[in-house]
């Protein structure tokens, strides 16, 4: 049961989730940095996200403006696509 | 923006790149006497005497490719190895290679991969390329099966679904896979 769930989940993954998602995991990041990578549901967010919304993500958090949230280093955005291929 | 942008897609392939290097998910298989080079292709190593000098010579083969498992159907019949190469194009091939097929003079067999765009050597040299096949042993398993859904696997029930198989020890390939046309279709007409 858990590798058909597994399967599924890549299928999922392929597609990509809503745009609603991606953009709660954004404001997440953008507020508690790489720290927010630990926690459990982040992890399952990130999972759900295609390559391109990941992507998409990765360069969004390095053009953060500064009076919204510190633009995120490459080293940072290395850090959370680790995460994202970890799972 | 931080000064140091970095294009997300660059760092991205770095980090897939360097989490298949460490997983291990290349098969470029080198063992005497071949030496499979990623970039270069597969090589043998001769030793030639002339008069009562003798050197090593490193003979092309063919361009690279990996041996990504040993196929067999849930019976355990139709034992093959599962090749995996890119072309000029970087267009990604896969082909499998029946044991049986290795037993011929295997010019059927490096006609068909050839047809593919991997490129091999000619000549009378080429009988090592078929010599490689059949000695490269790799642990990695794939079951081939004629179709999704239930199958008997060793008296036991297993199910199967496109790259994989509950019940099915390693990665599971359905047979229209193989067969199927290397046409696709991808993206929209306004991309």
């Amino acid at each position: 049961m858990k590798r058909l769930i597994a399967h599924f989940d890549r299928a999922r993954r392929r597609e990509g989730a809503p745009q609603p998602a991606v953009e709660a995991l954004m404001y997440s990041l953008r507020e508690r940095g790489t720290k927010a990578l630990e926690e459990a549901a982040i992890k399952r967010r990130l999972a759900d996200l295609s390559d391109l919304q990941v992507i998409e993500v990765g360069n969004r958090l390095q053009k953060l403006k500064p009076e919204i949230a510190r633009a995120w280093y490459a080293t940072e955005v290395e850090t959370l696509f680790q995460a994202r291929l970890k799972r | 923006m931080s000064d140091g942008f970095v294009d997300a897609r660059l760092i991205f392939e770095k980090v897939k790149r360097e989490a298949k290097a460490e997983s291990g998910q290349q098969y470029f298989l080198s063992f005497p006497p071949f030496t499979m080079d990623p970039k270069k292709g597969l090589f043998i190593t001769v030793e030639k005497r002339r008069g009562n000098k003798e050197r090593k010579e490193h003979l092309w083969l063919s361009a690279p490719f990996e041996i990504i498992g040993r196929v067999r159907d849930p019976q355990s019949h139709g034992w093959a190895r599962q090749l995996q190469w890119k072309d000029d194009d970087g267009v990604v091939h896969q082909h499998s290679v029946a044991d049986q097929d290795l037993h011929g003079d295997g010019a059927a067999l490096r006609a068909s991969l050839a047809s593919g765009g991997l490129k091999i050597a000619t000549g009378s040299i080429r009988q090592h390329f078929v010599s490689y096949l059949n000695q490269a042993t790799i642990k990695a398993r794939i079951t081939i099966v004629p179709r999704t859904g239930w199958h008997s696997v060793d008296d036991k029930k297993a199910f199967a679904l496109p790259g994989e198989g509950i019940g099915i020890v390693g990665r599971v390939i359905l047979a229209a896979e193989i067969t199927a046309s290397q046409y696709a279709s991808c993206g929209t007409l306004g991309e």
